[in-house]
């Protein structure tokens, strides 16, 4: 399994929770041992884009999202997770396991 | 925990569920297209409302001018003349500048909320839509035998929510059910489905939305002005506590949409809200100051205290995203405490006089409030009452053992 995750976060605000997301997965991935990159859509547009090749080597796609994100037509075809702001952010690791378990079955 | 695993596609769309989620996905997508259409629609109110606040103060404030007299007014009095009167002219302009951009503000909600459904067909037919929402297609009438063209009563926000769906799950469904042919593609996407879809559009403004709309707000209208101060308290009661609620997420988007229908028509005021967006952030950052002061210890951990004048910073800009850190560190306490503070303060200011139409809460929109003086009253009250509250709560969880603070 490829260890490389990629995230996708958006709020309707742009301002906090976009932001305070995209920091729990990066954290939580990087304690993990992922390789990871999150897109942030803020209200200052988008920041650190995921490219064709993020998203095609990507063993996991995450989107935290609680609008419907920019660029949907990247992920055409993909297998993503979608989550709920609040929740990543409170517990981002147990998402991320519950993600690998999903993935081992 | 809600993890919803999906497959990307436009035809797929099967989207399997890992775990318990299947009871309110339906709810979850629901607010999602609501959500998307908000935050595209959030820009244009900043805009239309900074360039609005403005026109305002320039009369009202610099000149002094009685609020009831409008600006037109104001200009054709004959009391001004020279660098006054072209700033009369100039914030009058301004006015009109900042409501013609208010009115764009429903079109782009209904068009981008359509978008998330259906695509770009759709967005299209719901600006449509959203547009007919806020200025109704003037309708045939006989008068003396004579016939003229009238326009009703705007179907105003409650249409531009039911015409975004509507007109956004028929968009996908007509893209989806009608099959044609590879070739006939163009015919069919630049063609047929805008037809259908504009058509469908005029007939349900015309003949469904906009008479049910407005016979709906005129109904709320006069429920409201039956029930006199009661309804408003109520109104502001309520108001105050699902603005507060979360802090800026759904809850408070979907109270915010409410009540900038009533406010736009003039129906109702928008202060409680104002005053429920800021109260939690002044609360919960005062009680970083004055913690100390008041049981002669720190009660939150160290990191907390820059937080703290962050949330008070962010609340005089009229954010309340601030005080999610505080809300999160302890939801089950700090939710009620400061849901009970934003309703205290805000139903404080209300009796006591303030009144504010305009919905932005930052600072500089405090000019344009109707008694300054109870609105700063009532915020103080409700702040106050959510920082004593919280600083002795902690400090008993902290003597009880409870709790332990990095200092």
């Amino acid at each position: 399994m490829s260890k490389k995750m990629i995230a996708l976060c958006a709020c309707p605000m742009g301002l906090a929770h976009t932001f305070m997301s995209a920091e729990a997965i990066r954290k939580a991935a990087v304690e993990m041992g992922y390789d990871i990159k999150v897109e942030t859509q803020g209200a200052d547009g988008i920041k650190n884009e995921l490219t064709a090749t993020d998203i095609r080597e990507a063993g996991i796609i995450i989107h935290a999202v609680a609008v419907t994100p920019l660029g949907m037509e990247r992920f055409e075809g993909c297998e993503v997770y979608e989550v709920g702001l609040q929740d990543i952010i409170k517990n981002p690791k147990g998402i991320i396991k519950e993600i690998e378990e999903d993935l081992a079955q | 925990m809600a993890v919803t695993k999906k497959t990307i596609g436009s035809t797929s769309s099967n989207s399997k569920t890992t775990e318990t989620i299947s009871t309110n996905s339906g709810w979850l997508e629901f607010s999602k297209h609501i959500m998307t259409g908000i935050s595209y629609m959030i820009p244009i109110l900043i805009m239309g409302g900074l360039i609005g606040a403005i026109s305002q103060l320039i009369p009202y404030v610099f000149f002094n001018i009685d609020p009831s007299v409008s600006i037109l007014d104001a200009i054709n009095s004959g009391k001004y003349d020279g660098v006054s009167f072209v700033m009369l002219q100039l914030a009058s302009i301004m006015e009109i500048f900042g409501f013609t951009l208010f009115g764009f503000a429903i079109p782009i909600f209904t068009a981008f909320t359509a978008n998330s459904i259906g695509g770009k067909t759709a967005l299209a037919a719901g600006f449509i839509g959203g547009y007919i929402a806020t200025k109704p297609v003037a309708m045939l009438s006989l008068l003396d035998g004579k016939w003229i063209t009238k326009a009703p009563i705007a179907s105003g926000f409650l249409g531009a929510i039911l015409i975004a769906f509507i007109i956004g799950y028929f968009v996908k469904w007509l893209n989806k059910k009608i099959d044609m042919p590879h070739d006939w593609l163009a015919f069919k996407v630049t063609f047929l489905i805008p037809l259908i879809s504009a058509f469908a559009c005029l007939v349900l403004m015309v003949f469904f939305i906009t008479p049910f709309g407005g016979w709906v707000n005129t109904l709320i209208r006069d429920l409201l002005q039956a029930a006199g101060s009661a309804g408003q308290f109520a109104y502001a009661f309520v108001l105050a506590a699902t603005t507060a609620f979360d802090l800026g997420g759904p809850v408070n988007k979907a109270a915010g949409f409410v009540a900038l229908g009533f406010t736009t028509e003039k129906i109702l005021p928008v202060t409680a809200r104002c005053l429920a967006i800021v109260i939690p952030s002044f609360g919960l950052g005062l009680s970083t100051l004055i913690d100390r002061k008041l049981v002669g210890r720190s009660v939150y951990d160290k990191q907390f205290y820059q937080l703290g004048k962050t949330a008070i910073f962010l609340g005089f800009m009229g954010i309340s995203e601030g005080s999610i850190p505080f809300a999160l560190e302890r939801p089950a306490f700090c939710i009620p405490l400061y849901v009970t503070g934003a309703i205290i303060g805000a139903l404080s200011a209300i009796a006591m006089g303030a009144i504010q139409w305009f919905p932005e809460s930052a600072i500089w929109a405090w000019p344009l409030i109707t008694g300054i003086l109870p609105y700063i009253l009532g915020l103080i009250i409700g702040s106050t009452f959510i920082a004593v509250v919280n600083v002795f709560y902690r400090n008993k969880l902290i003597k009880d053992g409870k709790l332990v603070v990095n200092e």
